[in-house]
């Protein structure tokens, strides 16, 4: 039943002109959906990009094996927990990318940033090789680092491989140059002039390390201020936890189990050479290329200093 | 009451007890996921967000099916007229099922080490893209699934010249739920279209092919208890059906607005989905003249509750919300916010879970040979899910608005220091409204499970009242008046998504769209809480005038 | 009939202007050779006869469902009257 008796029933036909009205719409949708990923578009295809030497289809791969869409959201799309990737290479920058994601549980500090810098690599991609330079070509790096510098962040520790930090880099960086169609809009006003805005605490940028040595406080106290400002803090604890790599408690004196099966004794040279060259002894359970080398950005008094700190978190004082 | 006519829809039993199992710890991951919300730091490094929501959009996913199996399963036979063909096959595809689902469950947890385990170029184990995180393993089972029910569902029907609009809508329903599925089976390296292809899954496969199933199912389920004429119930399928399509083939096109697709799909995508609402506003016209068609009462309520309540949630969270963030200028603010969510959640369990809670209401009594069931705890626990529903739509909608502004308009974008903060109200708002809910599911769930194997309370019904206010019979033009309040709030909401572009709200100034969502939102969610409490105090009203009359019936057969 | 078409083809035809113009994009670069003027233009035309097709279509079919109540209406009452139940309904 379909029409009132003692009507033309015409049911039929208009049923066929619904489906013929479909076809004509599934011949558009084919039309539109070819037409979408021409080369003549030009959008960029994650087959051309590469970020020192790693690579955006790999970290396609890293993208989706950590479902980092299941908090993150990428174009708009995955879970609203965390904040939108797609742009956020081309706001920060490689550096603060790479001193963030090895210790993805606290926001990186200028001097994390800095030392990324000193790769010739990361300093190539960013276009620049000095933190001025960096934090005024990437202002989002810079109001991160004013902001956020050394506070927990929201993320929990991902034990990301230096391959995967690599080409999730990469990933990131073919995101960012996508063509979005003008997605997210780009807001007109100064967001933090306004009351939603956390306020900017002061605390967790301390006055220069110079100015402190003048006052001779304890070299202890002083490694304190020089490892947090460096960021060594994100990945070490002061406890014995491990955060990215050991933690510092109780860790002076002892011997440490090596990667290749020998031991080492924790002592000043251990911990000086632990600080200057990373790789040459890996502690057990830990991957090899997670720390950066900061013989270069640190002088031979910091590194003491820092040395003297470990050895005030306790141990067994030889 | 009816009895069961045909054995094998017997097989549809487990699948409604499974799905009410999935269902409960759907629901509990949800409830953590608030938590999480709350408190990010809780269980971080032992179970992470990211893994948590996996498995809550999964198992709801999972749960769904297996209300849609249940009820495939019962009208199977009563739709042909015999046995459904190899029950082994059903009886093995339940296995599979909760195979699938055990080892989803436990390899999404592997997603917190970033392992996938690639071979070939696929992620066997997991492949974290939102709603189809399941990994290459357990899609090739899901489809050898899906193709045991396409080939119990055609062999169990009759000639393909003998079917009729329920048929066809079964049919192809379940074919295209097994070639659609294929869709998301591919590892592709560009985003843009990766994002293409995974719409068809989420789009094309959830809204369009679940939406075939969902209007052949409802119909069917009106003729079943209105003992509705199959023929008109066939021309609602047919029109239905199609209108979904003709809105949705190009209606898709809304996902394709941000994802580096061109910007053509902003018009076709804003143009058609503007067009989604009108099968759901046809389908929910259909269920109330199907519903008033007799006067007669209505046997088991708890059954039409959720009946109706499918079809109103489709229309509010699929129909309304859906349509207002559906605009290229509307959802180019709303994208990637809470907003998003307050839609999905009324749409996806609106519509689609309700109907399988319907069909586990409507058959399990029959299954389990009762006479009749006490059906307090049924419409209790109805009225706590759909309460908690509408009430976590309304604090997604409000922390989204506010998400929105803080994040899009003023560009803040840190989550832990500014946004979140911001949305500390909606976020806790969230698990007020889902412990209702979720005790609403535990009575449901112990009420299925338990129907007929305790004790029967007093079945007693209030005295019979001449039906007047709240209670008298639901005429066209009231319910008419109550779709236009819904959509007028709709409209409310429309304006205030709209007005993110005003140049008085892009320099700051969010009175304008916080007023209108604070208007739309609980205008929209109360009008159509109280619509439906008045619709089924209606409906009860004639349930207690016939109680002195002998003989109510369970169900109607079909004739 | 033919006013209540003509009606319908009116609601039509102003539903779809109207959702033309809140789909309007106004953002055009026209940088993408499918996405020229021309292109365009004929998006726009293609676009309001599809949704004038679909308002009309739903329009005319939410009226044939309100016919067909009213007509299982009488139906029934005139079962009722001639003393048969409602089962009579052909499947």
């Amino acid at each position: 039943m379909s029409c009132a008796p003692g009507e033309p029933c015409e049911e039929g036909v208009k049923r066929r002109r619904a489906l013929i009205v479909l076809g004509i719409m599934g011949a558009l949708f084919i039309a539109l959906s070819a037409a979408s990923f021409l080369d003549s578009r030009n959008q960029v295809v994650p087959a051309t990009v590469s970020y020192a030497g790693y690579d955006a289809i790999e970290g396609k791969r890293v993208f989706q094996a950590w479902n980092c869409m299941g908090c993150h959201t990428i174009v708009g799309n995955g879970a609203y927990f965390g904040p939108d990737l797609t742009k956020l290479y081309g706001k920060v920058g490689p550096a603060w990318m790479e001193a963030f994601l090895p210790s993805a549980g606290a926001w990186p500090t200028s001097g994390a940033v800095q030392l990324q810098l000193q790769n010739a690599a990361v300093a190539a991609e960013a276009g620049v090789d000095s933190i001025d330079a960096y934090l005024a070509k990437y202002p989002a790096a810079a109001e991160r680092i004013t902001r956020r510098g050394a506070h927990a962040t929201l993320m929990p520790n991902l034990p990301l491989s230096r391959e995967e930090i690599g080409h999730l880099i990469a990933f990131l960086k073919y995101t960012s140059s996508m063509n979005t169609e003008g997605w997210p809009p780009k807001p007109r006003v100064d967001g933090l002039a306004f009351a939603q805005a956390a306020p900017t605490s002061a605390s967790p940028q301390p006055a220069p390390i110079a100015a402190q040595s003048a006052e001779p406080a304890s070299e202890a106290a002083r490694g304190a201020a020089v490892a947090r400002d460096t960021g060594c803090t994100a990945c070490h604890a002061s406890s014995t936890q491990r955060l990215v790599g050991p933690g510092w408690g109780g860790l002076y004196g002892t011997e440490v189990a090596l990667a290749d099966g020998s031991k080492a004794p924790a002592d000043d040279a251990y911990l000086t050479e632990s600080i200057v060259a990373p790789d040459a002894k890996i502690v057990a359970g830990f991957a090899p290329h997670m720390m950066p080398a900061y013989g270069t950005m640190l002088d031979e008094g910091e590194i003491a200093a820092i040395v003297a700190y470990i050895r005030s978190l306790g141990g067994e004082h030889p | 009451m009816i009895r069961i006519e045909y054995q094998t829809q017997r097989l549809s039993l487990r699948f409604f007890m499974l799905m009410l199992v999935l269902f409960f710890f759907q629901a509990g991951f949800g409830l953590l996921l608030t938590a999480q919300h709350i408190d990010p730091s809780l269980l971080a490094g032992t179970l992470n967000f990211n893994i948590v929501r996996a498995e809550h959009t999964n198992l709801g996913i999972l749960w769904v099916l297996c209300g849609f199996i249940g009820a495939i399963l019962y009208v199977g036979p009563l739709l042909s007229k015999r046995e459904l063909a190899a029950p082994a096959l059903i009886k093995f595809l339940f296995y599979a099922v909760i195979a699938v689902v055990v080892w989803n469950v436990v390899a999404q947890l592997y997603a917190q080490q970033g392992l996938a385990l690639w071979y070939m170029g696929q992620p066997l184990l997991q492949e974290g893209l939102e709603y189809l995180e399941g990994g290459r393993i357990v899609d090739i089972v899901i489809l050898i699934g899906f193709a045991i029910l396409c080939y119990v569902v055609l062999r169990t029907f009759p000639r393909v010249k003998d079917w009729n609009e329920i048929h066809w809508g079964l049919g192809l329903g379940v074919i295209a739920l097994t070639f659609v599925w294929i869709f998301g089976m591919f590892f592709v390296a560009r985003l843009d279209l990766q994002e293409y292809f995974r719409w068809y899954v989420v789009h094309y496969w959830v809204e369009g092919v679940w939406e075939v199933i969902h209007i052949s199912l409802v119909g069917f389920f009106l003729v079943l208890m209105f003992k509705a004429d199959v023929k008109s119930v066939g021309f609602a399928v047919f029109w239905g059906i199609a209108l979904v399509w003709l809105s949705g083939l190009l209606g898709n096109a809304h996902h394709y607005f941000w994802i580096g697709t061109p910007e053509f799909w902003q018009f076709w995508g804003s143009l058609f989905s503007a067009l989604e609402p009108l099968p759901l506003i046809f389908c929910f016209w259909h269920i109330y003249l199907d519903a008033h068609q007799d006067g007669k009462p209505v046997a088991n309520m708890p059954a039409f509750s959720f009946l109706l309540g499918s079809v109103v949630l489709e229309q509010v969270g699929a129909g309304i919300l859906g349509f207002t963030m559906t605009f290229a200028l509307t959802n180019v603010w709303s994208h990637g916010t809470w907003v998003t969510l307050s839609h999905a959640h009324l749409a996806l369990f609106g519509t689609f879970g309700m109907l399988g809670l319907a069909a586990a209401y409507y058959t399990v009594p029959q299954m389990r040979d009762l006479a009749g069931f006490d059906q307090r705890p049924g419409r209790l626990a109805f009225w706590l899910v759909f309460t908690g529903m509408l009430g976590l739509g309304f604090a997604f909608a409000i922390g989204g608005t506010v998400q929105v502004f803080v994040y899009r308009t003023l560009g803040l974008d840190w989550f832990g220091g500014d946004v979140a903060p911001a949305m500390q109200v909606a976020k806790l708002l969230v698990p007020v409204f889902g412990l209702v809910f979720m005790v609403g599911v535990c009575l449901l769930v112990y009420d299925l499970l338990t129907l007929g194997m305790r004790a029967r309370a007093s079945d007693e019904t209030a005295p019979a009242v001449a039906p007047s206010g709240w209670r008298r019979p639901l005429s066209g033009w009231e319910t008419g008046l109550w779709l236009l309040a819904m959509w007028v709030f709709g409209a409310i909401i429309t304006l205030g998504l709209l007005s993110f572009n005003l140049p008085t709200v892009r320099e700051g100034s969010r009175l304008f769209p916080y007023l209108m969502a604070g208007i739309g939102y609980p205008g929209l969610l109360l009008t159509t809480l109280l619509f439906v409490a008045r619709f089924l105090r209606s409906l009860d009203a004639r349930g207690q005038a016939a109680t002195a009359a002998p003989g109510v019936l369970l169900g109607h057969a079909l004739p | 009939m033919s006013r209540e078409r003509i009606i319908r083809m009116g609601v039509a035809i102003v539903a779809s202007a109207v959702s033309l113009a809140l789909s309007w994009p106004y953002w055009r670069d026209f940088e993408y050779w499918p996405e020229s003027r021309a292109m365009w233009l004929a998006y726009f035309a293609l676009g309001f006869v599809l949704a004038v097709y679909v308002f009309y279509a739903f329009l005319g079919r939410l009226g044939t469902l309100f016919l067909h109540d009213a007509l299982e209406r009488a139906q029934r009452l005139q079962g009722a009257a001639t003393g048969d139940s409602a089962e009579e309904h052909k499947p």
